[in-house]
């Protein structure tokens, strides 16, 4: 995650265009149970958990790192009651008040045709939609993954929450995909952060990796495949990946790591998997709550280094920890190419696949599949007893996803498309040889012609991808041309009566209507920055709750009735009038600090 | 982290035979529960060595020789389920002073430890079983009482925060053991007070405190000129430093003295354990 950030430039990559198609085995993923996984859009299913009352009240307030498993039963679909044992599950979800949870059954009995039930608290989620839009879009692009379903879950009659029912990761789920139950499986260490194909000299492999399948010792298919990716040139890397891996499951994960931003992965955070079928190994995406905008912070302890309010969607592709696989992958011209393929595929830019996944990420069909989810979602979250008094504004989460999606299909369409497309050659793939950040003070500006066609335009620093506004036209007057300019960590060099610039948002937004003659109404959304704690604007004050946003037409200040995401560090004015050729100047101050 | 920090002077060294065999279980009780199915192996390693004692009246008195003696104890716990651990350990020592020596298993403990607040880890009841392993308790020299013993205590342990987090740890504990027969039934505590230094570092201080009852008829044994057996006052302080080896393996050196008694000798310690712990 510590990657040069918005103002590294990217240069023009040769297009080099690979006969590429969707290898999307679709036959294989919804076989089996798919009606008792109810796959269709957020279905919301039940489960009833029957427990000891003394192992029921402490089971999720006990001591977080205790292992300890109770006694369980739950019914299934037939009536039937199954017997196993419950206990918390997962490392750092643990010391939440909502923990996930995991249900072995005794013997062979199995729920939903499974043995293991795992349940997602999605505790560091406060959308609790992360995973799921993950997934549905790795499943419609065919790759071999969990099925996931929305649960409300009740143990002993009392609602306990909403949660993630999650396929368990196993052999069975590899033979249900057709890729052969006796396949090798490994998964890289939490712990160790070295997952990651490098040839470790100071750590065996055995301290990167887990092996879960099968029960042997025997790491050497592993060993081999590093090798393997180590000693293959770039050049040739193309022909290496086509004949060990499914490069489709590498193109995708990938593709889904750079769209929704997740750097928390490369050294640990997925799966592989060697079918013994095919021979060929293949990557399963793995945890994606640290993503959509949020954002790892070096600077802030543990865990507030996790469990912070910073946004970023402006990282590049080789976004995370070192990884031959990815850096390979992307510096290969041939295998570069199929990606920026999938990119604009799913950004909606070009096509280059079935049309299922054609604009999956464009921002108008993740707004809906947000708020959609959202609104079915909203019932069991309200009563959720874990979240009920918690301070996680469940509609901001919703909103700062989507305006994320707006964003990152912003950034991603100008650095792939724009005038200085991304450079893998001149990326940085080690995060740890990155130069210091530049000063942050610089000023950029752009104009832009806007439709009237009911939706955000989203107006992009070129070359940069960053966002200086996104405006939607409230009328039907055609198209209008909007000159925006951020002058970004400039302290308001003009303030409205009472304030003082430290206690406003360090930064100045400027937006002209440049087409003449009539005055627009829009809706416009501005930007500031909080990429992490020692990179934001966000003043003395610090209060993003408190931010009111005040426009200079000229002649006198107006205080405009606002909408902050303090999330997503988006500030909302709905239903302005802007009129033709007039500068207006626009600064955002604390209220408490008159 | 936390393991490291049940362990620091989870065994305290003993300084004569007597001694020695009352420090195989001279530990009061350990706060700490295990997870269902986690094992936890625990050995440790301590010299003892002094040549004064307090006698029965707490005066203290050069002796006939310098003790040099050596005191072995492993146990092993393992978590029963939430609410209970089960615990075992057994000792070994080797006793030598003047012409005087023994080096001899000593006694079996087993116990189960239970849960004072059953929210949260830290405070504890542990009840345990102390068994003579076969030696000949009316040899005037052994390595033990020689006796059945049951003893009950509590234990608690409190810190701000998590152990990987926390800056300093607190923990007490506080246990009688009722002998069958003489020639005294006890009661012994603990305080101790760590400091992490480093990530997973921990230097500490801890304080015993065993008193005798005296409730029953002392009796004389071929160390007699260092301790009664389970008839003893002591106050001793020890230093230590811990830390992990790895995710598994963490160890502990430690360092004491004792700074009162009666029926004690006047004793320097120091010791070295090893523990593993494990998930099935």
């Amino acid at each position: 995650m510590m990657l040069s950030g918005v103002f590294v430039l990217f240069f023009l990559n040769a297009a080099i265009h690979a006969d590429e198609g969707l290898n999307i085995t679709k036959e294989n993923l919804h076989q089996n149970s798919e009606a008792q996984w109810g796959l269709s859009p957020t279905s919301i299913s039940t489960i009833h958990l029957n427990m000891r009352p003394v192992d029921a009240d402490v089971l999720f307030r006990k001591d977080p790192h205790d292992t300890s498993s109770f006694a369980v039963s739950i019914k299934n679909n037939d009536g039937q009651l199954l017997k196993g044992r419950v206990k918390v599950s997962g490392s750092f979800t643990r010391r939440f008040p909502k923990k996930n949870i995991l249900i072995k059954l005794d013997g062979e009995q199995r729920w939903q045709g499974q043995r293991r039930i795992s349940l997602d608290a999605m505790a560091t989620d406060g959308s609790m939609q992360r995973e799921w839009l993950v997934w549905q879009l790795a499943h419609a692009l065919g790759v071999p993954g969990p099925r996931l379903q929305y649960v409300r879950v009740y143990i002993n009659d009392h609602y306990t929450g909403l949660f993630m029912h999650t396929e368990w990761l196993d052999s069975e789920m590899m033979a249900r995909y057709k890729l052969g139950a006796d396949g090798q499986f490994f998964h890289p260490s939490d712990s160790a952060f070295c997952g990651d194909f490098l040839p470790h000299k100071e750590k065996s492999l055995k301290d990167c990796w887990l092996k879960l399948s099968p029960r042997d010792k025997d790491f050497s298919p592993l060993q081999i495949l590093i090798d393997g990716i180590t000693e293959t040139p770039i050049a040739e890397f193309h022909e290496y990946l086509e004949a060990h891996f499914d490069v489709e499951s590498v193109i995708n994960w990938l593709a889904l790591n750079v769209l929704t931003s997740n750097g928390d992965t490369y050294n640990k955070n997925y799966f592989l998997y060697q079918s013994a079928v095919s021979g060929k190994w293949i990557v399963i995406p793995w945890d994606y709550d640290l993503s959509f905008g949020r954002n790892w912070d070096a600077h802030l302890p543990f865990p507030k280094n996790i469990l912070n309010d910073n946004f970023q969607y402006f990282y590049p592709p080789e976004l995370g920890a070192p990884n031959p696989l990815k850096e390979k992958t992307l510096r290969n011209p041939l295998l570069n190419q199929r990606f920026i393929d999938r990119m604009l595929h799913l950004l909606g830019e070009e096509r280059h696949g079935p049309a299922a996944t054609f604009a999956w990420f464009s921002p108008a069909t993740m707004r809906e599949r947000i708020y959609d989810t959202a609104n079915k979602l909203r019932p069991g979250r309200i009563d959720d007893p874990y979240l009920k008094d918690s301070s996680i504004d469940f509609s901001q989460e919703t909103e700062s996803l989507w305006h994320y999606v707006q964003r990152r299909h912003a950034y991603l369409r100008e650095i792939l498309t724009g005038t200085v497309p991304w450079n893998p050659e001149l990326a940085i793939w080690n995060p740890a040889d990155a130069p210091l950040r530049p000063p942050l003070t610089v000023s950029l500006s752009t104009s832009q012609q806007i439709a009237d066609n009911g939706q955000y335009s989203t107006i992009t620093a070129p070359a940069y991808g960053y966002l200086l506004a996104a405006i939607k036209l409230k009328d039907t007057h055609g198209a209008a041309t909007f000159s925006v300019e951020s002058e970004i960590k400039h302290p308001p060099a003009i303030l409205p009566p009472g304030h003082d610039a430290a206690s406003c948002i360090q930064r100045n937004w400027f937006v002209t209507l440049r087409t003449p003659f009539t005055s627009r109404a829009v809706d416009l959304q501005l930007d500031y920055l909080q990429e992490d704690s020692q990179r934001q604007e966000l003043g003395r004050g610090r209060i993003e709750q408190n931010l009111a946003l005040w426009m200079l037409d000229g002649q006198r200040w107006h205080k405009l009735k606002t909408h902050i995401n303090p999330l997503s560090n988006v500030i909302s004015i709905d239903n302005m009038t802007i009129n033709p050729s007039q500068m207006l100047r626009f600064v955002a101050c604390s209220e408490s600090k008159k | 982290m936390q393991r490291l920090t049940r362990q620091i002077f989870f065994k305290q060294t003993l300084f004569s035979v007597a001694l020695l065999t009352c420090a195989t279980i001279a530990q009061a009780a350990s706060p700490w529960m295990r997870s269902e199915a986690e094992g936890y192996y625990w050995a440790g390693l301590n010299y003892s060595t002094g040549e004064q004692r307090w006698d029965n009246s707490s005066d203290l008195k050069d002796t006939d020789c310098r003790n040099s003696d050596w005191y072995m104890h492993h146990k092993v716990e393992y978590g029963y389920s939430y609410y209970y651990t089960l615990i075992a350990g057994l000792s070994a020592s080797s006793a030598n002073c003047g012409d005087d020596s023994l080096t001899e298993m000593g006694d079996l403990t087993l116990g189960i430890r239970g849960r004072l607040d059953k929210y949260s880890n830290g405070k504890s009841w542990e009840i345990t079983t102390i068994i003579p392993t076969g030696y000949d308790r009316n040899n005037s020299s052994r390595p033990g009482n020689g006796r059945f013993a049951i003893e009950g205590g509590v234990a608690w342990l409190f810190r701000k925060g998590e152990a990987s987090t926390s800056l300093w740890s607190w923990q007490g504990g506080a246990s009688i053991r009722l002998w069958q027969g003489p020639p005294a039934d006890q009661f012994l505590s603990y305080l101790s007070v760590h400091r992490r230094i480093a990530t997973v570092g921990r230097v500490g201080v801890r304080i015993n405190g065993d008193f005798s009852f005296r409730n029953e008829s002392p009796e004389k044994i071929k160390f007699e000129n260092r301790t009664r057996l389970t008839d003893f006052d002591k106050l001793k302080v020890a230093v230590s430093w811990s830390n992990h080896i790895n995710r598994r393996w963490s160890y502990q050196t430690s360092i004491g003295h004792v700074l009162w008694g009666r029926n004690v000798t006047n004793s320097l310690i120091v010791g070295v354990n090893i523990s593993h712990n494990w998930n099935r």
